[in-house]
């Protein structure tokens, strides 16, 4: 036992009522399974019974649609630290950024901040920039060029108040409007505030002719202010709100993933080899290693001699892990010129080097003859010896019997029996699903 | 038509294509890696080569003394890099990695969107028309050679592509990142499931692909002095046309496909015409796919069951 162990009684490995959906399709249905550290347990049953599919749940390949993979007593999922917080935070101010500026009208916001610089003929200044989006937000009125004449409009563009000729004499009608405008705003229903104080000269209006201007036109402009800002903040909110809650629904949704699995220390091999099958022997057993080599891609860049040492003893390691299944002599051959026997090993081999304390071997003896299998059955049990807990799928009868401590059958996604490999062969329910086809 | 001036020409042609070369490693390890056509990739360079101009006139770089002058490149060349890199990782995390298990034709479109907002992008902050883009380093022959003519620029495309492939072929053969690539790009299920953090091994891929590009990019500028929001296109074309031509998703296929590319392109405009450069270089391209689909030194893939 070591230092991370679970407390005593604890399996190494818990599912608990694990189901798991495809669509209406039900591939494991409330499953439980215990497996006890330093065991191995196997998972037998006919074809399309699940047991792969639980495989994959475990492994962290698919999520349960219900229940819950326990190693170790606790679940295998990505930590929920600042990062995550810090992520959603800033998902969420991009989406509410981006909806404020739906919601002021993006549009009419893109003219008057940064058109409007272009057309008065300024080089565009980030602070002018920031002055003009100030004056959209406060809903002042603004000076735009349009054939060559000077046109006094609102903010956004959409009421034209006069046009002048001259710039000079343009810029004397926009303050004395403004100033009416603004003298409007304490009027009932608005909030002349703190952004209204530095207004120019508020009083005094200079002498120029102004245009007739209609009332309501004016009180629109007055009420403009609050209106703009209201619709800026609520869509602000409302997008910060979407953005945070999206982020953490994926971010919960990727929780369990196969990497954090792995790492944890569950390992896995395939039915169907899935092998690195253009890279070295070596080599694929090496990828499973890597994340115990420390170190940043500057030294590994530069090859410092730290970094030589890790690579080193790493490739140690996997000769370590080769030679224990057999194949020292392969190690420089691509994988994929390996016989198939040797693939499943070398697959073997790479689950073991990852340091996995559980190894979940799905049909390793598939393919093979009596002879081979029977070696395989020794490999299995071999593992077991290392500390390693195994939990098997096999269609082998003769490996399954021999190399079990427990045996769980699964038909149609359910759990049919669970016992010993004696007390799996004298159940009825299994000779009738499973091995009374065999006799 | 002496081999002189046939020798001049294979020589602009490396050149150009060791620069072709440098952006389509950018497609063929996004390629490889998750399969997706990075249609956004010349518009990442275009954008790479904005920031290069406006880096130059923000620190008023001029032709001064060479020793500052190949600093100051040196410099450029690594913000542009990691400005490029890391903008890429950015698109991938915000744009590419939600559609990661969608059908393939989905992040495809996606990217030819992106393509379109790094052109606005590039519009507003270059405008409309051409930049000229400052000639920081002298023009004047290097060789002893009257007929024969090899500058500083020249020069300094060598200087910066062949350490950075030589940094990146060692990244990829000799390192865990490498190792850790390859098998993201045979088998992604199975390499999580010993242990390799995928999303990261494909955010590294993404960063060295847009770092590569970044330095493209100053290359470009430095060496053909001219820029526009447009640039990305035609550079990307090229660029993913040599890929292809090397075998998409192989590294050593991509340099190939680049020299050839360039090498073909200098000879066609000198000796055929300038306006037939582009339909000989796909007029190849066809010939050369009809008989080995898979690229010059791509692997034929086999149907995954």
């Amino acid at each position: 036992m070591n230092e991370n162990a679970g407390p005593a009684g604890t399996p190494l490995l818990h599912v608990d009522r694990v189901t798991v959906r495809f669509g209406g399709l039900v591939a494991v249905s409330e499953l439980d399974l215990d497996v006890p550290e330093g065991s191995i347990i196997s998972l037998i049953g006919p074809n399309g019974a699940g047991k792969t599919t639980a495989f994959n749940c475990v492994s962290g390949i698919y999520a349960p649609s219900s229940g819950s993979v326990r190693f170790r007593g606790k679940r295998l999922e990505r930590a929920f630290t600042q990062g995550t917080i810090l992520r959603a935070l800033a998902v969420g101010l991009l989406t509410g950024l981006l909806f404020a500026a739906a919601a002021v009208d993006v549009d009419r916001l893109w003219m008057a901040v940064v058109k409007r610089g272009m057309i008065t003929g300024e080089p565009f200044t980030m602070a002018g920039a920031m002055e003009r989006l100030r004056g959209y937000f406060r809903s002042e009125l603004a000076i735009d060029q349009m054939a060559g004449k000077w046109r006094v409009v609102s903010a956004d563009g959409s009421d034209v108040l006069a046009i002048k000729r001259d710039l000079g004499e343009a810029k004397l009608v926009r303050d004395a409007l403004q100033a009416k405008v603004t003298a409007r705003r304490t009027g009932p229903g608005t909030i002349p505030d703190a952004t209204d104080l530095n207004q120019r000269d508020i009083g005094a209006a200079p002498s120029v002719v102004l245009p007739p201007v209609k009332e309501e036109v004016l009180d629109r402009l007055a009420a403009g202010k609050s209106r703009i800002r209201w619709r800026g903040w609520l869509g602000l909110f409302s997008g910060m709100l979407l953005g945070i809650a999206g982020t953490l629904a994926v971010w919960q949704r990727g929780r369990r993933s196969p990497h954090v699995v792995a790492r944890a220390g569950i390992s896995r091999t395939f039915q169907n080899i899935r092998l690195f099958s253009s890279m070295s022997v070596l080599e694929n057993v090496l990828v499973g290693l890597d994340r115990t080599i420390p170190g940043g891609v500057f030294s590994m860049l530069l090859r410092t001699p730290k970094n030589r040492r890790d690579e080193a003893e790493a490739r140690i390691k996997a000769r370590a892990a080769l030679d224990f299944v057999g194949l020292s002599g392969d190690a420089n051959r691509i994988a994929g010129e390996l016989p198939y026997g040797d693939q499943r090993r070398l697959e073997i081999a790479r689950a073991l080097a990852t340091g996995a304390k559980l190894i979940l071997l799905d049909e390793p003896a598939a393919g093979m003859n009596p002879s081979e299998a029977g070696d395989l059955a020794g490999l299995v049990e071999r593992i077991r010896d290392r500390g390693v807990t195994v939990l098997l799928i096999e269609h082998h009868m003769n490996v399954v019997m021999r190399v079990s401590d427990r045996i769980a059958v699964l038909d149609h996604g359910t759990k049919i029996a669970e016992g010993t490999p004696a007390e799996v062969r004298r159940d009825e329910k299994v000779i009738e699903a499973y091995l009374g086809g065999e006799g | 038509m002496s081999v002189q001036f046939l020798l001049q020409q294979c020589l602009i042609g490396l050149t150009n294509g060791a620069l072709i070369a440098l952006v389509a490693l950018g497609y063929t390890m996004v390629y490889g890696i998750i399969g997706l056509i990075n249609f956004a990739h010349g518009d990442l360079i275009m954008l790479g080569a904005c920031l290069a101009l406006s880096l130059v006139g923000a620190l008023g770089m001029t032709a001064a003394g060479p020793a500052t002058t190949w600093v100051g490149i040196g410099g450029l060349v690594l913000l542009c890099g990691l400005f490029c890199g890391l903008l890429n990782v950015a698109v991938d995390r915000i744009v590419y990695k939600p559609l990661r298990n969608a059908p393939k034709l989905a992040p495809l479109v996606s990217a030819i969107g992106v393509s379109f907002i790094f052109m606005n992008v590039g519009l507003f902050w270059l405008g409309p028309a051409d930049k000229s883009f400052p000639e920081l380093l002298p023009s004047t022959n290097l060789l002893h050679n009257d007929a024969l003519q090899f500058t500083w620029k020249d020069l300094l495309v060598v200087l910066i592509v062949g350490p950075l492939m030589v940094a990146l072929s060692v990244l990829v053969k000799g390192t865990k990142l490498g190792k850790a690539m390859r098998a993201v790009s045979q088998d992604p299920t199975a390499a999580a499931l010993v242990g390799v953090d995928v999303d990261r091994v494909i955010a590294a891929t993404f960063f060295i692909g847009g770092f590569l590009g970044g330095a493209a990019s100053v290359i470009y500028g430095l060496y053909i002095n001219t820029i526009g929001f447009q640039m990305g296109f035609q550079n990307g074309l090229y660029a993913f046309t040599a890929a292809v031509l090397g075998g998409i998703g192989s590294i050593p296929g991509a340099v190939l496909g680049g020299l050839v590319i360039g090498l073909v392109r200098a000879l066609a405009s000198a000796y055929v015409g300038e306006r037939w450069t582009g339909a000989i270089v796909f007029a190849i391209l066809i010939v050369i796919l009809v008989f080995r689909p898979e690229g010059l030194l791509g692997r034929r893939v086999k149907e995954k069951v």
